[in-house]
């Protein structure tokens, strides 16, 4: 009897503190969507974050889209020949990156690359006591330190989505014409008529845009929450990761049913 | 001073980089350099079955594009399915027994 009600107040417990955490989150992102005018009074602060959080990240999305698509090059060369369909290989490349990939793995990168940082640092600014340090000088640290990573993430996802897919399309290019011997315009022509300006292209800056919201958010809230000790902060760091893939992923599936889902 | 100055020169190379990746897909990748003709004129053509066509679909003559798919209703008086087609303003010399097939 004692196990069975023991079950049940795990069971509650559980419960109320996931909806108690959810609760929380949104509490945090409707006070960081608040704190906008912050950005305005004082945009070097947003430039920096736009720096940390875009900027360094460059690299890693220009040449990680590069090689997704010289891998998306050979393969769909590989499937496309097999039905002597090669002059598709632009649409190939170009639909699949447009679509899905370039805001998808754009996202998964960020998250590991920008979002695991984010917590880190505000994680040891909670730690360290500075958060409670800028509130004891009357500066509101949601405002200050947090609004302006949130929205510095928010612009730079769609920026870095757009380099991945247009690096992307450029390496399946390089493979597909340069290396195996599909025509250059066929290539361009066929990936110009069949990719759609609002269809294809609007409808990936969308998602990039909302998996910005969801992965800064989620990097900011997990350090902002997280338990002030070192073993804390790993824990937090390593749920931004896992969170964040979820959530790509999941969204990526909802989003895509309704946008291109008929 | 120095270094905030490098550090928005970094940020402002970052975002016009961006915009022109975004430029790029937009020019270079989607059609829309092709539907800035968009005007032309509408002709209607009837089927007894549509097919496999859809809205968007290319109006071609003799095997080259003259034109799109804009819409595919069916009429209830005549159980037939109209397809109205947008035919590029250039091909205005379409002689007036032109009928039109689905391939």
């Amino acid at each position: 009897m004692k196990s069975i009600t023991d079950f049940f107040a795990n069971l509650g417990g559980n419960v109320l503190s996931a909806v108690q955490k959810l609760g929380r989150g949104h509490m945090l992102f409707f006070q960081m969507v608040m704190g906008m005018d912050e950005i305005l009074r004082r945009p070097s602060l947003l430039i920096k974050q736009l720096f940390y959080v875009g900027v360094l990240s460059v690299i890693l999305i220009s040449l990680s889209g590069f090689f997704v698509g010289m891998v998306l090059g050979l393969q769909g060369y590989y499937t496309l020949s097999q039905f002597g369909a090669e002059a598709t290989l632009g649409v190939m490349v170009a639909a699949s990156l447009v679509r899905e990939l370039g805001p998808v793995v754009t996202a998964l990168l960020f998250a590991g690359r920008a979002g695991s940082a984010l917590t880190a640092e505000v994680g040891l600014m909670k730690a360290t006591e500075q958060l409670s340090g800028l509130e004891m000088m009357a500066v509101n640290p949601i405002r200050r330190v947090l609004t302006p990573r949130l929205f510095g993430g928010i612009i730079s996802m769609p920026l870095l989505a757009a380099m991945f897919s247009m690096f992307g399309v450029l390496g399946g290019w390089f493979v597909g014409v340069g290396l195996l011997g599909v025509d250059d315009g066929t290539y361009w022509s066929q990936m110009q008529t069949k990719i759609d300006l609002h269809e294809d292209i609007y409808n990936g800056i969308i998602k990039s845009i909302v998996f910005g919201v969801v992965c800064t958010w989620i990097a900011l809230f997990e350090g902002y929450d997280s338990t002030p000790t070192s073993e804390g902060l790993s824990r937090a760091t390593t749920r931004t990761v896992v969170h964040s893939a979820f959530a790509i992923l999941g969204l990526d599936f909802i989003l895509t049913a309704i946008m291109f889902g008929e | 001073m120095t270094k905030q100055r490098h550090l928005e020169i970094m940020v402002g190379v970052f975002v016009a980089a961006g915009i022109v990746a975004l430029f790029f897909m937009a020019l270079q990748v989607s059609n829309l350099g092709n539907i800035t003709d968009q005007e032309g004129y509408n002709v209607q053509a009837r089927f007894d079955n549509i097919g496999g066509i859809k809205v968007k679909a290319p109006v071609t003559m003799a095997g080259v594009k003259v034109g799109r798919v804009t819409k595919i209703e069916f009429d209830k008086e005549t159980f037939e399915a109209v397809a109205t087609l947008n035919i590029e303003k250039k091909y205005d010399q379409i002689p007036d027994d032109t009928f039109a097939g689905r391939n």
